[in-house]
């Protein structure tokens, strides 16, 4: 009927404005997809043919180095200080985590020690990294070390797990704390029993991704452990081969551009494994 | 006073004393895990903040030397070899504003239309695809976006633009640009979806059509949160080390366009700090330059969290 | 006193009286009315939960329809059926059957909801301000239909704060948020936003639920002043307040209607017995 057609001219205006607004909005939605994957398939294409047994296996050679052999001591190096960041870091950000959800009475603490943590989750980590330079290598004189970058990637890490962490405690319901005190039993018995199985899967995902983040590093480690090349063999005073240097020295020295990509792949393809087993346990969790 | 009047004056005062610490009845297995955790605490927190106050011990000497922060900001250029040593840094906080800004100008819109998008027009399907992407995108690590910008944009920048290297501070801002897109994307999407749906309905009861619903009405409403979208990516732009190490060209001069090169403050640290001798001026400089980059992203993140304590607590 | 133009009577008035008053005046206009809007057999569901069952009902033409019932009965539903409303709601669906206005059905493929909800305005319960400066709020929609024509803003904006009677309360604060205005005086805004979309039914959904007496008591003389030019139905849980403004009445329960009629019929002489129970208060 002629009252409701759209022969009006601002009315057929307003209908293209909707249909131009939702066609941009699905072209932008469409480029976050592209984006992401077509930065993983173009490293999958130029770098999946140089990935081999051997490359993994053994050590750089040639001249420059690296343009040949593999590239084992880099990817132990990465493992050796991210393992040993993490011995530094978890008792700490998960014991203070502990503390501020099971026996903290004050919210104001809990308030503060909230806001320090984000704070010190944006400070950039080559702002860490310059700690582990001055304090680490240069005033305890630990020199440029596997010891001295592990610290400072336990740095690093150290704010993500404690907010992780904390929220996971957190998101345990307050009623299981309740009921299991009204017992009598005592708190560290409440938690081990009630709280932590619960909390597990969430702390343990906060900490993957700050593993993966730390893995992936470059900054703090280029000031406190890295080299180009090292012997092998993990030695905690002596300096290490990680991966994401080993990638850096590959372009700024201007080697083999094919064992670039390789080293490329292998850091997304590691990092993209540790962010889909959390997604994963994620999902599990929420179901 | 008596013995056990005394001994009784102590126990109240004990037991005055635990229950000022919220320790009431507990036994001493309770009390030891107590303290142990908050040690745990104190020494985590502890440590975070002596990490900033060493970087501040190192920096301040600045303050004296003989230029002061006047001249590392804005009189003094890069000449460490000349006599007497030029240590201003204006060229790398000249370069990284110039690489944040072309970052956030590219990255803010797009990251705005992702958030619509996934907020108030993707089906959930799609919503479900997308998250997951964002999170990729996100999960990248610096130095990989350097190397993909490298073997990508540096290339075809010398053979577009007949440049002598394509590294420079466009190639530096367009891969920051996509560093941060996810980080936007995100948190714009979170602001959006938490304006109540009263508000959409009200808005759409007057017979208006959807764009004119999300730009007047939705984004306006969700205008803290969208804030702390920027914000957030103005934190991680400034920041961000090896991408802009590997592509802005660690150029020590002034640049003048954002085809030139140039060196921003993070990337001028990498490059110099190992060459710098232990208690140097040249490194009283860097760390007094890591600091103010420090102290801007302290406040950007403070504001973040400002912002979003409003979005999550409704508006005044 | 003429209601149609707002003239406020002496203070001295029980607002009863001013009410009853008012009504009489308009009283015999509204039998005869010709029909805005009806329903022929609409069933609706949210989800998998039907709520409106088989519903038949009608609104006439520039009188008050007051919707009555107990709570969770369906009235809301019935409201955002009339101006397709439901379909932004997660879920909502009208399994069938067909609402019409004027004589052209509403959920036929051509007919563009956002033209609908023009000429049929709502008013929800609780006020809701948008994010934006006092001025811009009423002139919401109205810039969009482009209703503002060559007249100035702020006289176009002007003409409706008077008619809501919020005009002398806001005029030196134009440029305020919206926001900041008191629970009433935001629900009046809310009114004169929609009148400022030149609507020609207007629909509310408990519009005092929310608000004080006194605001109330404003706003019932609003709607009431509003009678010949606009066809008004408002769903309300206060039996005295539709006694008060209604011309006709819907009784509803369970997602049905019961009966429906003149409101002197329905509330003081109704046929069924569960009608007078529930207008007596002995149920709902």
């Amino acid at each position: 009927m002629a009252a409701f057609d759209l022969s009006l001219r601002a009315e057929r205006a307003h209908l293209w404005q909707d249909r131009v607004f939702i066609a941009v909005a699905w072209s932008l939605g469409l480029l976050g997809f592209v984006l992401p994957v077509s930065i993983v398939v173009f490293l999958f294409y130029r770098g999946a043919g140089a990935i081999s047994l051997d490359l993994l296996w053994q050590s750089p050679r040639g001249f420059p180095l690296g343009a040949s052999g593999g590239i084992r001591p880099a990817i132990e190096g990465s493992l050796a200080l991210v393992i040993l960041g993490l011995a530094v870091s978890l008792p700490l950000a998960v014991g203070g985590a502990v503390y501020l959800t099971e026996y903290s009475a004050s919210d104001r603490l809990r308030r503060a020690a909230s806001f320090c943590a984000e704070c010190l989750a944006g400070v950039p980590a080559i702002i860490y990294g310059l700690f582990g330079y001055s304090f680490l290598v240069v005033f305890l004189q630990m020199r440029i070390s596997l010891l001295a970058g592990g610290i400072t990637l336990g740095l690093v890490m150290l704010p993500i797990i404690l907010i992780g962490a904390y929220e996971a405690l957190r998101a345990v319901e307050e009623k299981y704390r309740e009921t299991g005190l009204a017992l009598g039993v005592s708190r560290i018995y409440v938690f081990r029993r009630n709280i932590w199985p619960k909390a597990r899967a969430g702390v343990l995902a906060a900490v993957v991704l700050a593993a993966g983040h730390a893995f992936g590093s470059a900054a703090p480690v280029l000031l406190t452990a890295s080299v180009v090349m090292s012997k092998g063999g993990l030695d905690l005073s002596s300096p290490v081969m990680t991966l994401p240097t080993h990638l850096y020295y590959l372009v700024s020295e201007a080697s083999s551009l094919e064992q670039a990509y390789a080293t490329a792949l292998i850091l997304v393809l590691l990092l993209l494994a540790a962010n889909f087993s959390v997604m994963r346990s994620k999902s599990r969790r929420q179901r | 006073m008596t013995v056990s009047g005394a001994a009784g004056n102590f126990s109240a005062r004990v037991s005055s004393w635990r229950s000022s610490l919220a320790v009431s009845e507990e036994s001493l297995q309770e009390t030891v895990a107590r303290f142990s955790f908050l040690f745990l605490l104190i020494a985590a927190l502890g440590t975070l903040v002596v990490v900033l106050l060493m970087v501040a011990r190192e920096a301040y000497p600045v303050l004296f030397s003989r230029s002061g922060l006047w001249g590392l900001l804005i009189t003094e250029s890069w000449e460490p070899l000349s006599e007497p040593a030029q240590l201003g840094v204006r060229h790398a906080w000249i370069s990284t504003l110039a690489v944040t800004t072309i970052a956030l100008s590219l990255a803010v819109p797009l990251g705005f239309g992702i958030g619509i998008f996934i907020a108030e027009i993707a089906p959930a399907a799609i919503k479900e695809a997308l998250q997951p992407c964002l999170e990729l995108l996100a999960g990248i690590p610096s130095v990989v976006y350097g190397f993909f910008g490298y073997v990508t944009l540096v290339p075809w920048f010398e053979t577009s633009f007949e440049m002598a290297t394509g590294e420079s501070l466009l190639a530096a801002g367009l891969i920051l640009a996509v560093m941060i897109v996810p980080f936007v994307a995100s948190t714009s999407a979170e602001a959006l979806g938490a304006v109540p749906g009263d508000v959409k309905e009200a808005a759409l009861a007057l017979g208006v059509n959807r764009c004119w619903m999300t730009t007047r009405v939705l984004v306006r409403h969700a205008a803290p949160g969208m804030f702390a979208a920027v914000a957030l990516g103005l934190g991680r732009a400034l920041g961000e080390t090896l991408a802009v190490l590997m592509l802005a060209g660690n150029s020590v001069a002034l640049p003048a366009s954002p085809l030139d090169r140039g060196q921003p403050i993070t990337a001028l640290i990498i490059t110099e700090l190992g060459e710098a001798g232990v208690g140097s001026p040249k490194q009283e400089a860097l760390f007094a330059a890591a600091l103010v980059l420090m102290v801007v992203i302290v406040a950007v993140n403070t504001l973040i969290g400002r912002l979003k304590r409003r979005m999550l607590h409704g508006r005044v | 006193m003429d209601a149609s133009t707002g003239i406020s009577p002496p203070l001295n008035w029980r607002q009863s009286d001013r009410l009853a008053a008012a009504r009489a005046a308009l009283q015999t206009r509204a039998e005869s009315a010709p029909i805005a809007l009806s329903l022929y057999g609409v069933s609706t569901a949210y989800g998998e939960r039907a709520v409106l069952k088989n519903v038949y009902c009608s609104f006439a033409e520039g009188a008050i329809t007051a919707i009555v019932g107990p709570s969770g009965c369906g009235k809301s539903t019935l409201l955002r059926v009339l101006n397709r409303t439901l379909e932004l709601v997660p879920q909502g669906r009208v399994l069938s059957g067909s609402v019409s206005f004027r004589g052209t059905a509403l959920h036929q493929a051509g007919v563009h909801p956002a033209a609908i909800r023009k000429r049929i305005g709502l008013i929800h319960q609780r006020p809701v301000p948008f994010p934006m400066s006092i001025l811009e709020d009423v002139l919401f929609g109205a810039r969009y239909h482009g209703l503002l024509g060559a007249s100035p803003p702020l006289e176009y904006a002007r003409s409706y704060l008077e008619q809501v009677g919020l005009w002398s309360e806001v005029k030196d604060r134009l440029r305020d948020r919206a926001e900041r205005l008191s629970g009433g005086q935001q629900q009046r805004l809310c009114l004169a936003r929609t009148l400022a979309n030149q609507p020609e039914v207007i629909l509310m959904d408990e519009p005092c639920s929310s608000l004080d007496p006194a605001a109330t008591q404003q706003i019932e003389e609003l709607i009431l002043s509003l009678k010949p030019r606009y066809s008004i139905v408002i769903v309300t849980h206060n039996l005295a307040q539709a006694r008060r403004i209604a011309d006709r009445a819907i009784f509803m329960l369970d997602g049905e209607i019961i009966e429906q009629g003149p409101a002197e019929e329905i509330f003081t002489s109704p046929r069924l017995e569960l009608t007078r129970d529930f207008v007596s208060g002995r149920i709902g």
